[in-house]
């Protein structure tokens, strides 16, 4: 063999032998996709079973909206652990990937990265591969701009179940209710405050008649947070649809304080203020329809960080 | 090449005469001291095969020449002390022989450097004059002197063909004394020469060559010290005539009145060997081991026998004809003299020489080992040292020196190291990981202190880096990355270097697009030749 056959067959098995995922351009678009631990909402737990009244309602509505970032961006986490199965200069695609849990089903993350290189804008789409014209229907969309820096900057997710229902897939229990959440999130403007987030959620009518939540929370970096939960519905007994809000806010360790308000419908102008220890032990309560219930003065509630 | 001028080949004594008229090996009590040494110190380029030549040595006389194996000194890469040393046992031996009424003999062979009238040991010296005077004053009653001096080692690969000159005896030397051989592998103004095409020395392959039968002109199955100079002599000026370096005579010089001749091997009373019938063609039989070194080199006369009593193992056989080779195979046995048969051999290309074959250097190949730590970076910043971040490395080398050719260096090296570094990008802390397995090939140029080499290398990299987060999965990458190398060994003794080193090389990335990045890596090592 020459020298010059032996460099040509040294050259094909270097680029033979190249291989792997090591990219950092990959990181910026899995960056691009909020995680389910991003977003999430932190307040210590409570182990005690008389915890105030609001605290419970504010660990439950926490509850709540952790759960269903978990149902939804978990989807994307978990798909998101892989290396893309395509590249392009400006996109990185993973999939399509059989769905092991509802056969026949395949889903496709698209994440795309706009001229200015800042912001991307991504697709989580399934396909029912049985159906006689497939077709992609948008599950999850939703774009970020890294407005602030690294990792820094706004976003907003649409997640369409409704879709989802309409082309026949399975949804569970958990989000089957459900017809569109709306996510909007910044996590720059403020300082000192990891994340600031709006997550409306549009579903069916409940039991009580609730067709619509919208959380709105921001967290500290101290651990301390605010979440405010509006709901639309027939809460209240009376024909009027009303919109409740509670405004919950606590410090990092834990102890709070909670105002629930009935902003229109039957009842519109009643409130009710409540605050608790760090063993989310009420210690103010003032609860005009419920006058049995007040304990403590206003003295006994923490000082709050404006949020 | 070896050394310069004339060397002196020394000699010391067979006991006793075989018979009338020839000294015979089995009634002198022997004793050897048997020197082979690369190294010349200071100014001297080290020699290859210099211990091989003095192994082959000792491994004749306590096999065919009468010298018991606690009788028998081998020095090899030893100092001049260890000489000195050696010589003051055997003399202290032979007076005890003597006591006893026994005739005894001294045989000083010494392979190496020699310069500036001292035999060269390494960075120690043993002047010329003072071991012909330790040896003429050993109380034995014969001394053969055989002295393959080499002064520069100079490489000689071609061969001659001319016709020789006759050899003389020196019977006026004036390294003559009483009781005294001396041979020397060389006049006084020429350089003695080593030959890879043989893995030795010329002279002491050939006087190896004569003493395991070749030399046995009389047939009677024992070589004389005569017979053995006289082959030595004729086969070192053919295959010398035409090298680099000129002609290398070597010259005899002995003082044994009334002795007669010495025999100095019995390959009659052995019956172990090759046995090349009279009816064979004549020509220069090589019979090459199984690590391609020859082993013998018989030039056989038309009508005559040969018995070359080689030690048992398998031999490939050649005889070199005008237009092709004659080869073949032969197993020798133990106890056995195994004839060679003409029809046994069979035509084959001068391509297929079996003194050419790879094992052949086995002989003087060797390994080497050595650890060490590094550091790396990656040139082509800031893409490149955000992918791979600068990394300090674990180094373990293994090397095979004089393998492909003399002063080549076949390199294998594993390297590991790890780090902590965070994508700018997206802000996430990551460990970085690198293994790589690499070969190289380098020229190395040795010195007595300093022996700077450069070459090729050709790297296997395996990289991958995990995140502390959590937040991204891990990634790896795998790359062949040819490169260049080039250092220089620090020499603290003739096994153990301290090494520094610098590679250059380039590294293909093709995830992100493709991109030609470059990195450099300086390491410093210490390492260890067997």
């Amino acid at each position: 063999m020459t020298s010059s056959r032996l460099l040509w067959v040294a050259a094909a098995a270097s680029l033979l032998a190249a291989c792997g995922n090591y990219s950092n351009d990959d990181l910026l678009y899995m960056a691009a996709v909020p995680s389910s631990k991003q977003l999430a909402v932190v307040l210590p737990a409570s182990t005690n079973a008389n915890q105030a009244e609001l605290a419970g309602d504010t660990h439950n509505g926490i509850s709540q909206v952790n759960a269903l970032l978990d149902d939804v961006l978990g989807l994307v986490d978990a798909i998101r652990s892989y290396e893309p199965t395509s590249r392009t200069d400006n996109s990185r695609t993973w999939g399509p990937f059989a769905d092991k849990n509802n056969p026949g089903w395949q889903w496709e993350l698209i994440v795309t990265r706009a001229a200015d290189g800042t912001t991307f804008s991504y697709v989580l789409q399934t396909e029912d591969t049985t159906a006689a014209m497939p077709a992609w229907i948008p599950f999850f969309t939703g774009s970020f701009d890294a407005a602030g820096g690294v990792r820094q900057g706004n976003g907003s997710v649409s997640v369409d179940f409704a879709s989802l229902a309409n082309a026949g897939f399975p949804l569970d229990s958990n989000t089957q209710m459900l017809t569109m959440l709306q996510i909007d999130y910044q996590n720059y403007q403020t300082p000192g405050s990891p994340v600031s987030v709006t997550l409306v959620i549009q579903k069916q009518p409940d039991a009580n008649g609730v067709t619509s939540v919208t959380f709105t929370y921001e967290i500290l970096t101290d651990g301390s947070g605010e979440i405010v939960f509006t709901l639309v519905g027939n809460v209240v007994p009376g024909p009027a649809i009303e919109t409740v809000t509670i405004n919950a806010a606590w410090i990092p360790s834990g102890a709070g304080k909670a105002t629930l308000a009935v902003v229109s419908g039957d009842g519109a102008g009643a409130t009710q203020t409540e605050c608790w220890d760090a063993s989310f032990q009420p210690t103010y309560n003032s609860k005009p329809w419920a006058l049995a219930e007040d304990l403590g003065d206003p003295s006994q509630c923490p000082t709050l960080p404006d949020f | 090449m070896r050394g310069s001028a004339k060397l002196v080949a020394g000699l010391a004594a067979v006991a006793a005469l075989l018979g009338a008229g020839a000294v015979r090996a089995e009634v002198l009590h022997r004793y050897a001291v048997i020197v082979g040494n690369d190294s010349g110190g200071a100014d001297t380029r080290p020699l290859l095969y210099a211990g091989a030549d003095a192994g082959k040595v000792y491994d004749i006389l306590t096999r065919l020449g009468g010298v018991r194996t606690e009788d028998a000194n081998l020095i090899v890469d030893g100092a001049a002390s260890d000489v000195l040393n050696a010589i003051a046992k055997v003399e202290k031996q032979a007076t005890d022989a003597a006591r006893h009424g026994e005739h005894t003999a001294l045989f000083f062979y010494y392979s190496g450097h020699a310069k500036d009238g001292a035999l060269r040991l390494g960075e120690s010296r043993l002047p010329i004059d003072a071991l012909r005077g330790l040896v003429a004053a050993a109380p034995v009653d014969v001394r053969i002197v055989i002295l393959d001096s080499c002064r520069s080692g100079v490489l000689t690969r071609s061969k001659g063909a001319r016709k020789a000159p006759a050899f003389a005896i020196e019977s006026e030397s004036p390294r003559d004394a009483k009781g005294l051989v001396i041979l020397t592998s060389s006049a006084s103004d020429e350089d003695s020469q080593e030959s890879d095409a043989i893995g030795g020395s010329y002279f002491s392959h050939h006087l190896a060559s004569g003493l395991l039968g070749g030399a046995d002109k009389s047939g009677d199955g024992q070589v004389t010290l005569f017979e053995a100079y006289a082959y030595a002599y004729d086969r070192t000026v053919a295959d010398t005539a035409d090298s680099a370096a000129g002609a290398q005579h070597p010259t005899f010089s002995y003082d044994l009145a009334g002795n007669g001749d010495l025999v100095l091997t019995d390959v009659a009373s052995r019956h172990e060997g090759v046995y090349l019938p009279r009816q064979a063609p004549g020509g220069v039989y090589y019979l090459v081991d199984r690590q391609g070194f020859v082993a013998a080199e018989i030039n056989k006369g038309d009508g005559v026998d040969r018995r070359v009593a080689l030690a048992p193992g398998r031999y490939r056989v050649k005889r070199r004809l005008t237009d092709r080779l004659r080869v073949g195979e032969i197993d020798v046995t133990r106890g056995a003299l195994v004839t060679l048969e003409e029809q046994s051999l069979h035509d084959a290309p001068f391509s297929a020489d079996p003194v050419k074959g790879a094992g052949r250097y086995d002989l003087t190949a060797r390994w080497s080992i050595g650890a060490g730590v590094g550091y790396q970076t990656v040139f082509a910043a800031p893409e490149g040292a955000g992918l791979f971040p600068a990394t300090g490395l674990v180094d373990v080398d293994l090397a095979l020196r004089d393998f492909l050719r003399r002063d080549w260096v076949l390199g294998f090296d594993l390297a590991g190291g790890s780090t902590n570094s965070v994508v700018a990008s997206v802000g996430a802390p990551f460990h970085f990981t690198e293994v790589s397995l690499a070969s190289s090939l380098t020229v190395e140029w040795p010195n007595r202190t300093l022996t700077p080499f450069v070459g090729g290398r050709l790297a296997l990299l395996l990289m991958s880096r995990t995140f502390q987060d959590g937040a991204f999965p891990a990634q790896f990458y795998s790359t062949i990355s040819p490169g260049l190398v080039a250092g220089v060994a620090y020499h603290l003794s003739r096994s153990t270097a301290v090494v520094a080193r610098g590679r250059l090389h380039y590294l293909l990335y093709n995830v992100d697009g493709n991109q030609s990045l470059g990195y450099w890596e300086l390491a410093t090592m210490v390492t260890y030749d067997f």
